[in-house]
């Protein structure tokens, strides 16, 4: 973890890796966060950026918007007449905080709603690996000794990028695959 | 008698309540306190469950956008059945007719009635 501190202006950066599947324990951590003073205020890529303010209890929901963001102020708006502050957004996740006095309902109240939301993120994954996909199991077997050396140093190190990719992938299909699974049997 | 072939069916509560609000032109969070309200606070909606469910039920066109209903706040969109989401909510209806039907009359054989 690398801290910046900024005393004048009480912000700090930090820098942490959640994966795509590990939002309960991102939201704990940014409840964590405000108990201690820091109140989340921006995300780019890993760095989480903090202003400080009064230590307090909070509770902190990340969502995933699933259309384009023409109906941005609408979708805030739902949130906040239920009293969520929509802190930030990065790449389609959308961050929400409220005082612990003033929570009274979840930000899903029924299984079918959080089970329509997992569906189209496997859907999404599953998109975003075919190109890996399709690289490494259909092309990639035939490149290997068509190319000159430098293009075979890039394809190798692109193929590695890929496999990352997609085993990381993999893990996130396989978790929304569970959760899909044990949301089904609620119903 | 069951409706099989009904793609929407079987309506979870929240959307059940939801497209029963929505026989007159609502925005979203007009649709949270209706749903509370009618349901005697036993249903509650968040609002991740009520813009998933709007969503849903927009893109199977259950629901329209009103835009032509002026709006104190005109980026707020009131939402109303279609006639497509009111033949799907009447086949709900029946549905669930059909299952209080079989509970009272299982009751009545045993000389119970659910009046208390």
């Amino acid at each position: 973890m690398d801290n910046r501190q900024n005393v004048k202006t009480r912000k700090k950066t930090v820098l942490k890796l959640f994966f795509a599947w590990q939002d309960q324990e991102e939201q704990h951590w940014l409840e964590q966060m405000a108990a201690e003073g820091w109140l989340l205020n921006s995300i780019f890529f890993l760095l989480y950026e903090f202003t400080y303010g009064e230590p307090g209890e909070y509770i902190y929901r990340i969502d995933y918007k699933l259309t384009p963001d023409k109906d941005m102020y609408e979708y805030k708006e739902i949130f906040a007449q239920g009293g969520w502050k929509h802190v930030c957004s990065f790449s389609g996740w959308q961050y929400f905080r409220i005082p612990k006095e003033e929570y009274s309902t979840d930000i899903y109240t029924d299984a079918a709603s959080r089970i329509e939301v997992l569906k189209r993120r496997l859907a999404l994954a599953f998109i975003i690996a075919l190109p890996s996909f399709i690289f490494l199991f259909i092309l990639r077997p035939y490149q290997i000794t068509s190319y000159g050396s430098v293009l075979q140093i890039f394809l190798g190190l692109l193929s590695i990028f890929m496999l990352i990719v997609l085993i990381l992938l993999g893990v996130l299909i396989y978790k929304l695959y569970q959760h899909i699974r044990k949301l089904e049997k609620e119903i | 008698m069951p409706i099989k072939n009904e793609e929407n069916l079987p309506l979870s509560d929240s959307v059940y309540y939801i497209m029963i609000s929505l026989i007159q032109p609502l925005h979203g969070y007009a649709i949270m306190q209706h749903v509370d309200e009618i349901s005697q606070h036993e249903i509650k909606i968040g609002p991740a469950t009520l813009y998933t469910s709007l969503t849903k039920l927009k893109e199977s066109k259950l629901i329209v956008e009103r835009d032509d209903i002026i709006q104190s706040d005109e980026r707020r969109k009131p939402y109303m059945l279609t006639p497509k989401g009111i033949q799907v909510l009447k086949a709900e209806i029946e549905r669930r007719k059909h299952m209080l039907q079989q509970g009272v009359s299982a009751l009545a054989k045993i000389g119970e009635n659910t009046d208390g």
